[in-house]
């Protein structure tokens, strides 16, 4: 579905991708980890189109992703999510809403679905400003769903979460890809990625350490730890 | 490009800056007032009421033109907002289009407010059956026009410099810069050399004229504008908008984020 060959990205002197390949199939859930500066974030943007490769390949169902049709097809999750802080959740949702289809009556259920399904149902009416980590997180969820895009494409998801937040999440991703969806998302918390994903990228300076299914790498490694392993890749 | 137009009014029609500015426009006509009915002044309180006003709500206008759309773009990057919006079907241009056409009806609805108050005064405490209120939408037209211009330059110093203090100083001083443009058109007639001729002409047509805007003594004291005057400062309008968006344009869409 997504397809990554020879991603070179430098800032400045700074190389940060140095030739990256990565595949990520329709239908899977893919964990991407690393240490800080490993480049995950770099990639995403380079995805979204938010920085400027200086030489590879992104591929979207054989397409470039330099289209709109692209982001038709993707939702979006950064690192530090952000909100115009005077809106209320509801019309953030119409906001992103009317990037994909205009705003018709039906939308307001829709959008108070959508807020249903990350549980913030109650706060719709409410001006995100007073919203916690937490709740701005699942609203950030919620604009990446609310579309219903066949790619899910999340970054650092699980920060800033409390343990309830972060089971909820789970939760949210678990259905989703149950839907059918595909789930890119990278975490430093390798547990949740353990719990959560099929296929796992092991960024290591800037290239993929590893590629492949979880039991693939724990069996490499000969652990049950998906911690230990990564640990045991990167020394 | 027409939702961001949108969400963008709804977001600083409740801001604390939008909210700022009114509040100092509404002040300002009341100090006018105030000022207007001073002993040594009696007799004259239109004018007085009116050269006050327009003074001080053009530099609150200039205030609100170079700080509220660095404010809010500077916010929008720097907090992340803008990864949400343009992983969206939609291009850094409809994005930047979309804030500038907000901004500049924000910009609209602030000189309405401002010549409304003037105009309320005028009409309420002076007299009557002085011409200088009615001529009061002169100053409507030249004050948006000089606002697009503001903010347009706003929007190209920002993407430039990308330092959310610098840009709207930089522009105050071009705006001020601007005042004292007429000695250099002196210095293009009357200068010895050809050389010195030249660098004067450059400077005076190159740099944008904000004063070519100020219509205060017209309205106050009925010096006529021609129609050729309102012509020649549209396409002036026209031709330093479509100079500074296009040249904002093609650095945000070089930008990395």
């Amino acid at each position: 579905m997504l397809e990554i060959r020879g991603l070179v990205k430098s800032y400045g002197r700074l190389e940060v991708l140095k030739g990256l390949d990565l595949t990520v199939r329709q239908g899977s859930l893919y964990g991407l980890i690393g240490c800080n500066g490993a480049g995950k974030s770099t990639l995403f943007k380079s995805i979204l189109g938010f920085v400027f490769p200086q030489s590879g390949t992104i591929l979207f169902r054989g397409q470039p992703v330099d289209s709109l049709s692209f982001r038709q097809s993707v939702g979006f999750l950064p690192e530090l999510v952000s909100f115009p802080p005077d809106l209320t959740a509801e019309e953030f949702l119409a906001y992103a809403w009317s990037f994909y289809a205009p705003l018709t009556p039906s939308t307001r259920q829709h959008i108070a679905d959508t807020l249903g399904e990350v549980s913030l149902r109650e706060c719709a009416r409410r001006r995100i400003r007073t919203f916690s980590k937490g709740m701005k997180q699942r609203l950030g969820i919620a604009q990446a769903l609310i579309h219903d895009p066949p790619l899910l494409i999340l970054d650092e998801p699980f920060t800033g979460l409390d343990p309830i937040g972060k089971r909820e999440l789970r939760t949210i991703l678990e259905r989703q890809h149950a839907r059918g969806k595909t789930i890119l998302l990278s975490s430093h918390n390798l547990s949740e990625i353990q719990n959560l994903c099929s296929v796992i990228g092991v960024l290591h300076m800037g290239k993929m350490g590893w590629e492949g299914s979880l039991p693939a790498l724990l069996e490499r490694f000969q652990t049950q730890d998906l911690e230990e392993a990564f640990f045991r890749l990167h020394t | 490009m027409r939702n961001i137009f949108w969400y963008t009014l709804i977001e600083n029609q409740r801001a604390r800056f939008t909210f700022a500015a009114v509040s100092l426009i509404l002040a300002i006509a009341a100090l006018a007032h105030y000022s207007s009915t001073l002993n040594y002044n009696a007799g004259r309180y239109t004018l007085t009421a009116l050269s006050f006003g327009l003074y001080f709500t053009r530099l609150i206008l200039l205030a609100y033109a170079l700080f509220a759309p660095v404010l809010g773009l500077s916010r929008e990057i720097e907090s992340g907002t803008l990864f949400l919006i343009l992983s969206k079907p939609t291009t850094r241009s409809h994005y930047l289009l979309g804030k500038y056409a907000a901004f500049l009806l924000l910009y609209g609805i602030l000189t309405v407010t401002a010549t409304f108050a003037l105009f309320f005064l005028a009409f309420a405490f002076g007299d009557r059956t002085d011409p200088a209120p009615l001529r009061l939408p002169l100053f409507l037209a030249a004050e948006w026009m000089s606002g697009a211009v503001l903010l347009a330059l706003v929007f190209l110093l920002y993407q430039s410099l990308r330092a959310p203090l610098a840009s709207p100083l930089l522009g105050a001083a071009i705006f001020f810069t601007s005042y004292f443009l007429e000695s250099s058109r002196e210095g293009a007639q009357q200068a010895p050399s050809a050389f010195s001729r030249l660098v004067y002409s450059l400077l005076y047509y190159g740099f944008p004229n904000f004063r070519l805007f100020n219509v205060e003594r017209s309205v106050l004291y009925e010096a006529p504008i021609s129609f050729a005057y309102w012509s020649g400062l549209a396409a002036y309008t026209l031709l330093l908008c479509s100079v500074f968006l296009g040249l904002a344009l093609a650095l945000f869409r070089r930008r990395e984020l």
